[in-house]
């Protein structure tokens, strides 16, 4: 690692993760027990070293998360110097992090654990119980102004910036249709991934239409997983190859869930992230040897490889039919399977993403494994993104 | 249970416990075809969605003001499974000049639009009572 940075790298002691599935074959605790007993055993420390623990609501507007911290800290017996949870969207998984990063630069704690879950369940409950529960979930995560024009998921807004997309750029459905199979390919080799059965761009082509031009295959699913990681002092040994985290930016628009006050096909959130990002860790994103990309539909990745600045403005549909985000590529993206076809527990994405990152720079990827990356990063976001993480890690 | 009416009590309260007063007068104004907004006196700029304080200058000195008619289709999609209208639930950003971004119902077959047409408001009413803004192409 190059010397005098503005950030104090962070160690990556220990990860792990579930498979991704679309209902939970465990229970919640069960869940947070495997990740958390697993990340512990990876980085070699006992459950008695986690100085803070911090954690995502186990559910995206689901079961009760209130206190869910402090249940989960009294489950596992931790005595802790930082108890918390925390929610952004999409960016929750990210905000853990942070925060868990931040109390080790700020050397009050030495090691801290970050758990995320995310679990879907079909609700159960009765009409009489779920329609006024409803409404007001619709109200407040979409707000009162969204919400009354049918918008139930975020789905038909990013189809608003897909179709945007292709006016802007002149990219056809085909073009996003090659990038879904692209992160099936890669799914093929990851045996965590949800969606392992092969695809071609006409599968993707005659999937059903959700919201033109989104089709079944362009999106990502609801999904069940989670992960852990153990963050330390960059000074404590570690028993395996060392991974840091070397720069960090984040940026939150004035919007949430579309950003109607600027474009819909380029983030400044997700270029101002970037851009701090790259500063403070002192590299260039041609630097970047593995990625993984927070794209929840076919089309917002492809506008997400540009404003990351991997590749020019309109230029990411042709990169990725000349393969240079596949394994043996320039840039290789989301060797997951990425989020359509690993899965996408939004609470507990980032993480996933983290724990990819984390054991492609230690060469562990086993069939899926990029060739001797030594920098990785990392992207998430929250709403349509309205605010956006990107992670720098490097190997040791 | 009566669901239209469970619909229509917690929609209302959902308006001003997740909104504030101004979302619940929006819709009210529209109720009264009125498409309108609050405008602030210091800025002189449309608060859009509706406010009671204008985000800019923090200032909660407003006055309501009719929006323009007519503006500009952005971008516009369907739904092909509608949670809460019935098929085709067309919608739409539209451009309004002076006030930006909105999205809307569109209220016109989807393969009839394109981008960049200019578009009118009118008014619906749906089943839960309230009043939604749509806009339809100008002929």
């Amino acid at each position: 690692m190059k010397k005098s940075r503005k950030f104090q790298p962070v160690q990556i002691l220990g990860c792990a993760m579930t498979r991704v599935t679309r209902a939970p074959a465990k229970s919640i605790k069960e869940m947070a027990y495997e990740v958390f007993s697993e990340a512990i055993k990876d980085a070699g420390i006992s459950k008695d070293d986690i100085e803070g623990l911090f954690v995502t609501p186990p559910n995206f507007p689901g079961p009760p998360s209130f206190m869910f911290g402090c249940e989960l800290a009294d489950y596992f017996q931790l005595k802790l110097k930082s108890l918390n949870l925390v929610e952004c969207g999409g960016n929750t998984s990210t905000a853990a992090i942070h925060y868990a990063i931040d109390e080790i630069i700020l050397k009050r704690n030495r090691i801290n654990a970050v758990i995320s879950i995310d679990v879907r369940f079909d609700p159960q409950m009765d009409l009489e119980f779920l329609l006024p529960q409803g409404i007001y979930l619709l109200s407040s995560i979409y707000g009162v102004h969204l919400s009354q024009y049918g918008i139930g998921t975020p789905l038909p807004l990013y189809a608003l910036g897909a179709q945007r997309y292709m006016h802007e750029s002149n990219i056809t459905e085909e073009d996003a249709a090659r990038l879904a199979v692209t992160l099936r390919e890669n799914a093929l080799k990851n045996p965590n991934a949800q969606y392992r059965d092969p695809i071609t761009v006409e599968d993707v082509m005659k999937s059903p239409m959700i919201s033109p031009p989104l089709k079944l295959l362009d999106c990502t699913s609801f999904s069940t997983a989670a992960g852990a990681c153990i963050f330390a002092d960059k000074d404590i040994r570690s028993k395996k190859t060392s991974v840091f985290v070397t720069g960090l930016g984040e940026f939150h628009n004035n919007s949430s869930f579309i950003p109607l006050n600027d474009s819909i096909t380029s983030f400044p959130s997700v270029k101002e992230s970037a851009r701090e990002a790259y500063g403070v860790a002192g590299v260039k994103p041609s630097d970047i040897d593995v990625a993984e990309i927070y794209g929840v539909f076919s089309f917002t990745e492809l506008m997400l490889y540009e404003d990351i600045g991997f590749f020019k403005r309109g230029s990411a549909a042709g990169a990725v039919r000349e393969g240079m985000t596949k394994i043996d590529g320039e840039i290789p993206i989301n060797m997951s399977g990425g989020r359509l076809s690993l899965g996408h527990p939004a609470l507990a994405t980032p993480m996933l993403e983290l724990v990819e990152i984390t054991r492609q720079l230690r060469g562990e990827c086993g069939e899926r494994q990029v060739k001797n990356p030594k920098t990785g990063l990392v992207h998430s976001e929250h709403g349509m993104l309205d605010g956006s993480t990107v992670l720098i890690l490097e190997r040791g | 249970m009566d669901i239209s009416e469970t619909i229509k009590k917690y929609t209302l309260n959902a308006l001003e416990h997740f909104g504030d007063k101004a979302s619940l007068e929006f819709f009210q104004r529209l109720k009264n075809r009125e498409f309108s907004a609050p405008k602030c006196r210091h800025c002189d700029k449309f608060i859009f969605p509706p406010r009671r304080f204008c985000p800019r200058c923090f200032n909660e000195d407003i006055f309501w003001t009719n929006l323009p008619e007519k503006g500009i289709l952005y971008a516009f999609t369907q739904q092909e499974r509608a949670i809460r209208f019935s098929k085709p639930d067309v919608i739409g950003i539209v451009d309004l000049n002076g006030v930006g971004m909105i999205l809307t119902k569109i209220d016109a077959p989807i393969d009839s639009l394109r981008i960049g047409m200019t578009v009118q408001v009118g008014f619906i009413e749906i089943e839960n009572g309230m009043f939604l803004h749509q806009f339809s192409p100008v002929k």
